[in-house]
């Protein structure tokens, strides 16, 4: 399958400079705080000798005088999902990789775009330019993300036909595998995706198991991994601007009370209720402000909306005038009754599951939920004994 | 680096519960726990239990363990695992 990788470095400082663009001059860290703990997640081009995931403590060893900017990941993932919509107008298939980081599947849009490169300059101008965007062809997801790598902002690169040759002398560093595999490949003075190619395939396998064998195809250019399309949510959108920036929380209900009648008017919303609803809000110097409602019961009761607005947001004030706000439901469900069951362990079930989908709306993604279950519990080594499984409703 | 994008099976999202986690001990002329922890270190007050396994010999990574149900000088309870193999001291739950 042919694949174009649309890959975008430091993508979070990116993000930072559309808002900040003072962050432009000298260095920057964008750090995450993980309990006491301060790691860094990105830094400004320049800064070579950081590597992304350590400490603040060490970062702060090699450089100087650095901005140090606390990561928003809630504004990346939404500055991302918006890219990802965009690029969903050129191809249907997009996979999202990381931050950063789709795949775009081109198979088919020859015809639709005539011809190779004006699908490349669809995709690219799906972009915009301020995000330096590098583009990679191939292949294969592997292939096309090495292309991408070799890529400069504007001028895409395509590996034709025969990827093994173009990955021989690439470090196995690149391989979409965990760690530890790359350590053990280095350990058995396998630096190189071309040492790897030479070997047969089953003592890799053997050594490795599945990883093995994924390690071996990728460094002979052999990528069958198949592209998996992200899950279209089905979201509703209204956004209005104010002709004078607002100052006061109260005009912020009002435009918010303005937005949930014209959003209720949409016809993806007869007989359907949200469990999210997203708020976003473009203040001053081009700082975006976000705030996420999730239901525990998915509501298409206006009042209740804007009465959960109003308690989420009491005592808020604005730090900068806000110049537009927007309203954004999702995870649209069908539901606008529901029956209980009159059997109150089934009812205590269909709570759970409830709460569960909220975390799971919360969260962004499955919420980290077990239970315990018995594997050996004859065993006489404790750890044997029980296991904790994903919970699954 | 690019992230495997292949989706978690459900089989794979299973954790052990109870697993062994690194302790510091100093031993005794014996081999017995005396003191466990780092900072404070607390004391050893008695031995309710002591048991062995050997098991799993026909494996690469045969186990090789003494257990210690002690119990610590602020009263707490605590099972110190002693791998007779890495030579190491552990610490678990019941």
């Amino acid at each position: 399958m042919k694949i174009a990788t649309v890959l975008i470095p430091h993508f979070l400082f990116k993000a930072e400079l559309i808002r900040q663009p003072s962050l432009r001059y000298g260095d920057t860290l964008i750090v995450t705080t993980l309990g006491s703990r301060k790691i860094v997640s990105d830094v400004s081009p320049g800064l070579m000798n950081v590597i992304p995931n350590t400490t603040l403590e060490k970062a702060l060893t090699e450089v100087k005088n650095a901005n140090i900017v606390e990561a928003d990941h809630d504004y990346y993932q939404a500055s991302f999902q918006d890219i990802l919509r965009d690029l969903e107008e050129v191809s249907p298939v997009v996979e999202e990789s990381a931050l950063g980081c789709a795949y775009v599947g081109l198979d088919g849009l020859e015809r639709l775009y005539r011809g190779d490169t004006q699908t490349t300059l669809a995709i690219q101008r799906a972009i915009p330019d301020h995000w330096e965007s590098r583009m990679g062809i191939g292949y294969g997801k592997f292939i096309s993300y090495v292309a991408a790598l070799s890529a400069t902002p504007g001028r895409p690169f395509k590996i034709t036909i025969d990827g093994s040759s173009f990955l021989r002398k690439l470090s196995v560093d690149i391989l979409p595998t965990d760690h530890k595999v790359k350590d053990r490949l280095h350990e058995f003075a396998l630096h190189t995706l071309g040492d790897v190619a030479v070997l047969p395939a089953g003592p890799l396998q053997a050594q490795f198991g599945f990883e093995g064998r994924l390690v071996w195809e990728l460094s002979n250019g052999i990528d069958n991994r198949p592209l998996t399309p992200r899950k279209y949510d089905q979201e509703v959108t209204e956004s209005l601007s104010f002709s004078d920036p607002i100052v006061v929380l109260e005009a912020v209900f009002v435009g918010a009370e303005m937005l949930l009648e014209r959003i209720f008017r949409h016809a993806e919303l007869k007989d359907r209720a949200a469990r999210l609803l997203v708020l976003k809000g473009k203040m001053g110097q081009g700082e975006i402000w976000i705030k996420r409602l999730s239901f525990k019961e998915p509501s298409n009761d206006r009042g209740r909306l804007m009465s959960r607005i109003k308690a989420s947001l009491q005592g808020m004030t604005l730090k900068r005038p806000m110049e537009s706000l927007s309203i954004t439901l999702s995870n649209l469900t069908g539901e606008v009754s529901r029956q209980e069951s009159i059997i109150p362990y089934m009812r205590d079930q269909e709570r759970l599951q409830d709460a569960i989908k909220q975390l799971d709306v919360l969260l962004g993604k499955t919420a980290p939920i077990f239970r315990v279950r018995e594997v050996e519990p004859w065993s006489r080594i404790p750890e044997r004994r029980h296991a904790l499984v994903q919970f699954v409703p | 680096m690019v992230k495997n994008s292949r989706e978690k099976a459900c089989i794979g999202a299973i954790r052990s519960l109870n697993p062994l986690k690194t302790a510091t001990v100093l031993e005794g002329f014996q081999g017995e726990p005396i003191l466990v922890g780092s900072f404070p270190l607390l004391r050893v007050s008695s031995i309710e239990d002591k048991w062995r396994i050997d098991d799993e010999w026909w494996r690469e990574h045969p186990i090789s363990r003494v257990y210690y149900d002690c119990v610590l000088e602020n009263g707490r309870r605590l099972v110190l695992v002693k791998d007779l193999i890495t030579d190491t001291w552990h610490r678990q739950a019941g």
